[in-house]
């Protein structure tokens, strides 16, 4: 086999990686954008998105399907009620002191994983995938589930981009991203606005970890990762910024997918790193972060 | 009728306010003047609820506003038109118009009105806000208060590093307000101007009112001017 085949494998692998990693890092943007807050626990709830998934699977065990459509529907409900219980229990009480809130949430990190830990297991559980079908190119079969999370994830993408760009909550949202007194002045319900937020923020997350879960697994501890990664993604992209969000997602997945196919992961995160330094010198708003100041 | 009774303001312990009382009627003008840091905007922000007061109270027609969520202060009637113009920069026009028209859900005669106001905005309702001049920036500060319809307008030097001609067109704009029953509060430091346009003028000093009292009056004798506002004429 030439090379052809195996660049146009690294990029599907990437481009699947790139559409999860984009709905995980939109998440983490918009909390960070909006309430100017860091959420250390934001990988935690794509773990117990996808943890959940597993839970649904196991409990319709006849059906992966209706395994699945029922975490895709569970899994961001019961998330977004743990956002919300977090906003009302712990960032309200730190008054969204971007400090406070990173030591917080690092707590809270350490909390759901220990609880996951306790109830779940150690162990790293799969996921029957919800549909099998094997796409057939001349060179190679691929997993067509895996184009199905990139077809789901860009309709989530698309819905987020609607909500933020052409509704009263995404205008409140993005007002309130500009100047906060302001939007108080002109009735911006601010602080129901960062609830809002923060719920949408974790919902996105889990919505990414029920996707992958078929793909890679459940366990306690994989909300590093896709965390990291965010962070790479969030800064390079430029704060709250979803454009940015989703091109800079696409820059790490595929660069990402490519290096590891030929190379190693582990390249592939130093020179993912090393782009958020070269784009923090260039640009130190991101790429397409505004100053609204 | 607008009510301040009393007011107390501390920014981290230190009083900015002192025991400020006076109140604004339907279609009257009152002009707030004194120095740099005399609290000028601290009181339209005590109005807005944007500064909680640490005593007293403001009323609007018999509603406590200070004792209401910063952003229900809006849907009482009162708009604010910010010192520096604060527009939501990366907003467009028409959405940060959009803002004000939430406020009190009005609806697009609202827009016809504001429009008509300032004809120069139509023509950019899709430009990004923060890419305008300043004078166009201040026409969409005001447009952005006016559709909200309020009945009372708080204007924190809307004329600042404006031409003169556009001065003009802005101080224009708050008289026809005026004239539609708006009642309007306006600190503003071009003191000729203000004076020119004010039914009442209250001289603000440390945080408290040292003097209340009519353009006429000042005409005849300016030494109050000089003393807490520091200008000779």
């Amino acid at each position: 086999m030439d090379l052809g085949p195996f660049l146009f494998l690294a990029f599907l692998e990437g481009t699947v990686t790139a559409f999860v990693l984009a709905l995980t890092a939109l998440g983490l943007s918009l909390v960070f954008g909006v309430m100017r807050i860091v959420n250390v626990a934001h990988g935690e709830f794509f773990m117990l998105g996808a943890v959940l998934a597993w839970v649904c699977s196991s409990l319709i065990e006849s059906s992966a399907l209706a395994g699945f459509a029922l975490a895709l529907f569970v899994a961001p409900i019961v998330v977004g009620a743990i956002a919300l219980a977090t906003d009302w229990g712990i960032l309200k009480r730190v008054k969204y002191n971007p400090e406070s809130t990173i030591v917080a949430t690092i707590g809270l990190l350490y909390i759901i994983q220990q609880l996951v830990l306790s109830f779940y297991g150690p162990e790293a559980r799969p996921v029957a995938a919800p549909i099998y079908f094997r796409v057939s190119f001349p060179w190679f079969g691929y997993s067509g589930y895996k184009l199905v999370v990139a077809v789901l994830s860009a309709a989530v993408l698309l819905a987020s981009w609607y909500g933020i760009s052409r509704t009263r909550l995404g205008l409140y949202m993005r007002a309130t991203q500009q100047d906060m007194e302001m939007a108080q002045a002109f009735g911006v319900p601010v602080r129901r606005v960062y609830a809002t937020v923060f719920v949408l923020g974790a919902m996105l997350a889990a919505m990414a970890g029920v996707l992958i879960v078929p793909v890679q697994q459940a366990h306690y501890l994989m909300g590093l990762d896709p965390l990291l990664l965010s962070f790479i993604v969030v800064i390079i992209g430029g704060l709250g910024s979803l454009k940015g969000t989703v091109v800079a997602a696409f820059v790490i997945g595929i660069s990402d997918g490519m290096i590891s196919v030929f190379f190693s992961p582990t390249l592939a995160k130093i020179l993912a790193t090393l782009l958020v330094a070269a784009v923090l010198v260039i640009r130190p708003t991101g790429l397409f972060g505004e100053d609204t100041a | 009728m607008l009510t301040l009774d009393k007011v107390d303001c501390y920014y981290t312990g230190i009083q900015v306010l002192d025991n400020v009382t006076f109140s604004l009627n339907k279609g009257e003008l009152v002009s707030i003047l004194g120095r740099n840091g005399a609290g000028k905007t601290t009181t339209l922000k005590a109005i807005m609820g944007l500064v909680i007061p640490t005593s007293g109270s403001i009323t609007l027609d018999g509603v406590v506003l200070s004792s209401l969520p910063a952003h229900e202060v809006p849907k009482q009637g009162v708009a604010f038109v910010p010192q520096g113009r604060r527009l939501f920069p990366m907003l467009s026009v028409r959405e940060n118009l959009e803002m004000g028209q939430y406020v009190n859900d009005s609806g697009d005669g609202v827009l016809e009105w504001v429009l008509q106001l300032f004809p120069d905005l139509k023509n950019r309702l899709r430009q990004r806000a923060g890419t305008l001049s300043g004078g166009q920036q201040q026409m969409v500060a005001m447009a952005r208060a006016l559709c909200t319809q309020p009945r009372y307008l708080l204007l924190d030097e809307p004329s600042e590093g404006l031409m003169p001609i556009l001065v003009e067109r802005v101080l224009e704009t708050v008289l026809e307000l005026k004239q539609q029953d708006v009642g309007i509060l306006l600190v503003e430091q071009k003191v000729d101007a203000a004076l020119h346009i004010s039914d009442r003028v209250l001289l603000l000093e440390n945080g408290s009112i040292a003097l209340e009292t009519t353009p006429d009056v000042l005409a005849m004798d300016s030494d109050p001017l000089v003393r807490y506002v520091g200008i000779k004429r």
